[in-house]
């Protein structure tokens, strides 16, 4: 609709051209449209305007424009054009394939636990890459979130997003508790948009409603009833669907605790924890079968009153500094002592300084080597290594969560560290720099390989040279 | 039009021509200082001199408390600016002196105010630092103005405010990242300062305007505060004025 009230069907704005409406929501219309310059159908967005449209509807959309073109990733639809607000509003978005989970949600219900694991491990993989862009969601439901057919999540509706780098313009209207009700976290209820970990707690009501078709706080809609979420304990999802391991109630319960401090550090020790189920550290969480008692809740309520988590900060913190997810790359039987002693000095600094990080140690089997253990099958080879792994860190002294040892049989080891990176967020790696030995080009083109094409730092590390 | 805006540069001459090196790279198209071109700092006459070259290019440049002082009273300000107004009277020679005491306390550019403190009563120079005053000097600009821009409280902060059920909201901007200032509200603009920052970071502050486009970019340029603190030190001048440049306080 223009500003006259009439459709914008047929219409050519700023070199688009506009197609059918395809949807008409609340506080937007939705049209299909396409430009000589892309070669696949749009969408277009327009906002419902006019005096008697709610204000939040308005800065929704202002928000939208800010933050969603600053997104360049898979896990958010590219932008092609923003209209400006006092002339022709709109925003021009790309068409995502792929079903919504709401959808996916209606129509299977229960999602069994493979699905489960998968997909959602994949929306944390989204929000800890929007988080590193400095983006909270601060909406994210089912009905937000498309399963693209390649297997990763695309976040949609940026209008109540906050930008650390952009105005936070429902900050400026006083607005507390934006969000959909059932879904944001407490701190949300009482206005704070700054910490990441908001989209965390509505993870954990999205896998809750995955795994057991209900929702953790019930279609609570009143302030008041929003409010109990600050104290209240949610239904442990295994009382609902008793086959649901522990660990995954562990999950599910520690995204929803409602002090931001008791949840994970970040959406991508999430991911990271799906992948590797067997370092989630049990606590009485996964035991609950039942909901908690008038007493603990009471205590509950009483602890949350003043907690400082929760207050209002214009500034977005970001706990990912604290926690980075480190990724360390040896061979522990071919490189020499020295190298090997090098890099344990290298990750414990790095672990020291940031105690809440996890490391995956990562050894790569490359064809030559692999030949050199001529008899051995392949999973006595990776056995083997996996204990050489667990050697070199024994002095690290790491808790056993916080550790993980991967081996891979391959023939390009760059390739293999590389998207095991990309795949698992990995902000920092360490690997050791070339040595003299026979194999000095193959080692030389891994790193320079792993150091050119990391999208996150690299530090390379090399023992002393005695001349 | 892509203006340089540059406030409190405080006879700080290393900040000052740090930010101007880096805003020429920019390609900026003109510059605006927006007052306290002396005060603290032990550089009075070189940062004036500069200045007046700006402003015969065609540069806008406006009063500030500082410079006030120097040419009219200086018991409005705290004690230990009193004694640093005072010596740099007897620094600046007759010139000098009527070009401060000639610079206007307002100037207008397109849908842009500058001031020195808040377009509420600009010679009372009000430290726009909260929600109330930062919305009476909004109120107070022309309809037309969309952005006011000030110095004044040496730290860069961007109100926003959209006059509906609203309060103006304090924006802490970084370095290097472009801000659109839509239509839809209107933006108080606190540059931060040259000569003399006081949120914690030592880097000069100043920003870039870019009418055409709607656009604010805020900066912090790193320079060698050291230099400077010697040169107040050598003329006797407080060492706390030689001591914060370090701190950024």
């Amino acid at each position: 609709m223009n500003r006259r009230g009439q459709s914008l069907s047929g219409q050519f704005i700023d070199g688009f051209e506009i197609g059918p409406c395809l949807a008409q929501g609340g506080a937007a219309f939705l049209y299909e449209c396409i430009h000589p310059d892309h070669d696949k159908s749009l969408l277009m967005k327009v906002p419902r305007l006019g005096i008697n449209q709610p204000v939040a509807g308005l800065i929704g959309f202002e928000t939208e424009c800010l933050v969603q073109p600053r997104l360049d990733m898979i896990h958010a639809p590219k932008v092609y054009g923003v209209g400006a607000l006092d002339e022709q509003p709109y925003i021009v978005m790309e068409a995502v394939p792929g079903r919504t989970l709401e959808n996916l949600i209606a129509t299977r219900g229960a999602m069994p636990l493979e699905d489960l694991i998968e997909i959602g491990a994949a929306i944390a993989r989204a929000l800890h890459a929007i988080h590193r862009a400095q983006v909270i969601h601060l909406d994210v439901k089912p009905a937000n979130m498309i399963l693209h057919p390649d297997g990763h999540i695309v976040l949609l509706d940026f209008g109540f997003a906050h930008h650390a780098q952009c105005p936070d313009l429902f900050y400026e209207a006083q607005m507390k508790g934006v969000g959909s009700p059932v879904y944001i976290a407490p701190e949300q209820i009482l206005g704070a948009r700054h910490d990441p970990r908001s989209d965390q707690f509505a993870l954990g009501v999205t896998l809750f409603e995955m795994a057991t078709g209900k929702l953790p706080f019930g279609e609570m809609e009143a302030d008041s009833e929003m409010k109990q979420r600050l104290w209240r304990v949610p239904t442990p999802p295994r009382s609902l669907r008793p086959e649901l391991p522990p660990w995954f109630q562990e999950v599910v319960l520690r995204c929803l605790e409602a002090n931001p401090d008791d949840r994970f550090p970040s959406c991508g020790q999430v991911a990271w924890l799906f992948e590797n189920p067997n370092k989630i550290e049990l606590t009485p969480r996964r035991q609950r079968t039942e909901a908690a008692g008038f007493w603990e809740q009471a205590r509950r309520w009483w602890r949350m009153r003043k907690n400082p988590a929760l207050q209002r900060v214009t500034t977005a913190i970001n706990p990912l500094d604290r926690a980075p997810i480190v990724l360390v790359a040896l061979d522990p039987e071919s490189d020499d002592e020295a190298l090997l002693e090098a890099l344990r000095n290298a990750t414990r600094r790095t672990m020291t300084t940031s105690p809440e990080s996890r490391l995956s140690c990562l050894s790569i089997i490359t064809s030559s080597n692999a030949q050199e253990k001529v008899g051995d099958n392949e999973s006595e080879r990776q056995h083997d290594t996996i204990v050489a792994l667990q050697h070199w860190a024994s002095t690290l002294r790491l808790p056993e969560n916080q550790l993980s040892m991967h081996v891979f049989e391959e023939s390009d080891a760059a390739q293999r560290i590389l998207s095991f990176a990309e795949h698992n967020h990995v902000d920092l790696i360490i690997l050791g720099a070339s040595h003299a030995n026979n194999r000095i080009e193959r080692v030389r083109s891994t790193m320079t390989r792993v150091v050119s094409r990391a999208h996150c730092s690299v530090i390379v590390v090399r023992p002393h040279v005695v001349e | 039009m892509r203006l340089a805006l540059l406030s409190d540069i405080h006879s700080n001459l290393e900040a000052f021509q740090a930010c101007l090196r880096h805003a020429r790279k920019q390609g900026v198209d003109q510059f605006a200082i927006l007052g306290d071109l002396v005060g603290y700092g032990a550089d009075p006459v070189a940062v004036v001199e500069a200045v007046m070259e700006l402003q015969a290019a065609g540069a806008t440049v406006l009063m500030g408390n500082h410079d006030q002082a120097v040419v009219a009273d200086e018991r409005s300000l705290s004690p230990g600016a009193r004694e640093v107004a005072v010596w740099t009277r007897q620094q600046l020679s007759a010139v000098q002196l009527a070009f401060l005491r000639a610079l206007p306390m307002t100037a207008r550019q397109g849908w842009a105010l500058w001031v020195h403190g808040s377009a509420h009563e600009p010679d009372k120079f009000h430290y726009v630092q909260e929600a109330d005053v930062a919305r009476q000097s909004i109120d107070a600009a022309p309809r037309d103005v969309r952005l006011i821009a000030a110095g004044h409280v040496h730290e860069p902060r961007l109100w926003h405010f959209s006059g509906r059920n609203s309060q103006p909201a304090p924006f802490r901007p970084s370095s290097g990242v472009a801000i659109d200032l839509t239509p839809t509200r209107r933006w108080m603009a606190t540059i931060g300062s040259v000569g003399q920052p006081r949120d914690g970071n030592p880097a000069g502050s100043y920003a870039i305007v870019d009418l055409a486009q709607s656009r604010i970019t805020f900066f912090r340029i790193p320079y060698d505060h050291a230099i400077t603190a010697q040169k107040i030190r050598a003329a006797g001048l407080p060492d706390w004025n030689a001591q914060r440049l370090a701190l950024g306080k």
